[in-house]
């Protein structure tokens, strides 16, 4: 029956996905003489655009009438603590699939980060209700397959912008499968039965994400020109920078920094980066002596 | 061995590094004391402007036209299409393009709650220069990225991007700018119309 269910919305929503391809099509390809139509088009890396722009319009109806409302009541109903509470736990549970991915990306510093946090905050902070660990200086950071993928040079693929989901892409959506299937909170949910876990999990990490970004997001609609465009280009810019760690990509590639000078000497002194973020994803040459 | 080899890729690094990259424009010291500069200007006056959304526009306005690279960004956000628009249209497309981003990010200053600008680093590389800081609420704070890029191809320095978490408002722009000329066949009337309406400042 479990199964039977899950099957019929897979077909729903494959139905759904061929019926838009079948409205939409594929984007019109630029005149190839018009070379400013054609860097714009390349630079988009959108070929199913049209598609895409009416899952946008679709999520856009989803969110104004359904996520917006409740994130607006969550927001002015919960206290911040409570508020925090909730992610705190939301990113509590999610400490299994961000140890692994640390793990697949030799990064065992942040590994080490994301076990101590888990043991501290499930035990000290109360099922992850407290963020103990960040109070002894542990700070929380994010990963997944996707960037995992992009972190060994994968590239992204096209963009999607899938339904309810929100902007991806094949690289990502690859990615979110495997964390799925790497989270022990599925399995839990399959063996016991108990498969709501992971979609109010899912949901309430929405609508708290939702409620704290309220008035980023609607400024950013405000002063966008084409907001499809923008959430685009937000969106790849930020997994990027995910996928570095939030190193500048220059540094990555040759080391080289500038310390500031302290009497405002012409000279700047050039040096290997000894950075503060050592081994956090920046391989490393010479580790082993 | 490991420190001595470290001594020597330093060197290496240092001897390389110092020819390949020439004489920077300006110390870093006197980068790091510009973007601060800026900030705390920008701050100043959007402090003492108004309460509405002109007032914060008309406020950045003259901060972004005295501080900020703005053809050179026009340029940018504008891609190939730059090319294609008549030296007119370009010098009209720059006054515009001031005063729309005047008016969205003088909103946006709303928000602003007494956070400390705080310099990490710098990176020179002549005619182009990153300075790393951190915008911080508090000490307890680790703050929010801010990378300014800085332009000295004028022969002063100027701000020619601004990246805060790793987004870029120039690449941003962009996107969204040639994504808009695509759909009007290059007209770049159609972008200074909607420009145009979301502006709060002449």
């Amino acid at each position: 029956m479990h199964f039977e269910l899950k099957f019929g919305r897979v077909l729903l929503a494959a139905g759904t996905l061929s019926m838009a391809l079948a409205i939409a099509g594929c984007a019109s390809e630029p005149d190839p003489s018009d070379e400013a139509a054609v860097q714009a088009y390349n630079e988009a890396n959108d070929p199913l655009e049209p598609m895409n722009r009416y899952f946008f319009e679709v999520n856009h109806f989803l969110d104004e009438v359904i996520v917006k409302p409740f994130a607006g009541y969550y927001h002015t109903a919960l206290p911040q603590f409570a508020q925090d509470s909730v992610r705190n736990v939301v990113r509590n549970l999610h400490s299994p699939t961000i140890l692994a991915n640390d793990m697949f990306q030799g990064s065992f510093d942040r590994a080490g980060d994301t076990s101590s946090r888990f043991l501290i905050n499930s035990t000290l902070g109360v099922a992850g209700l407290i963020d103990v660990a960040d109070m002894f200086g542990i700070k929380y950071h994010d990963e997944d397959f996707g960037q995992t993928l992009g972190y060994y040079g994968s590239g992204e693929g096209p963009y999607l912008m899938l339904p309810v989901l929100g902007p991806s892409n094949p690289r990502d959506l690859a990615g979110k499968i495997v964390d799925y299937a790497l989270d022990p909170l599925t399995w839990v949910g399959y063996i016991y039965n108990v498969g709501w876990i992971n979609t109010v999990r899912g949901g309430l990490e929405g609508l708290d994400t939702r409620a704290r970004n309220m008035q980023a997001i609607e400024e950013l609609q405000k002063g966008s020109v084409d907001f499809y465009a923008t959430i685009r280009s937000l969106y790849r810019q930020h997994r990027n920078d995910a996928i570095r760690n939030g190193e500048d990509p220059d540094d990555m590639l040759s080391g080289i920094t500038n310390d500031i000078p302290e009497d405002g000497e012409n000279a700047p002194t050039v040096m290997l980066t000894p950075t503060t973020t050592q081994g956090d994803g920046v391989p490393q040459v010479s580790e082993a002596n | 061995m490991h420190n001595r080899r470290t001594l020597l890729i330093t060197a290496a690094t240092a001897l390389t590094g110092a020819a390949f990259l020439g004489t920077p424009a300006f110390a870093a010291a006197d980068l790091s004391a510009f973007v601060n500069d800026v900030a705390n200007e920008a701050i100043t006056s959007l402090k003492a402007a108004g309460p509405t959304d002109p007032e914060r526009a008309a406020a950045l306005k003259p901060i972004l036209l005295k501080y900020f690279d703005m053809p050179g960004m026009a340029k940018h956000v504008l891609g190939a299409y730059w090319k294609k628009i008549t030296p007119e249209q370009q010098e009209a497309f720059v006054g515009q393009f001031t005063n729309y981003i005047a008016s969205v990010y003088g909103q946006r200053f709303k928000a602003y709650k007494g956070q400390k600008l705080e310099v990490k680093r710098v990176r020179d590389e002549g005619a182009r220069a990153i300075v790393f800081t951190a915008v911080a609420e508090g000490s307890e704070d680790a703050g929010a990225r801010v990378d300014w890029e800085i332009s000295s191809n004028s022969g002063q320095p100027l701000i020619a991007d601004i990246r805060v978490e790793g987004l870029s408002l120039s690449d941003t722009h962009r996107q969204e700018f040639t994504s808009v000329l695509s759909q009007h066949n290059g007209d770049i009337s159609a972008l200074m119309g909607i420009l145009k309406n979301k502006s709060l400042v002449n």
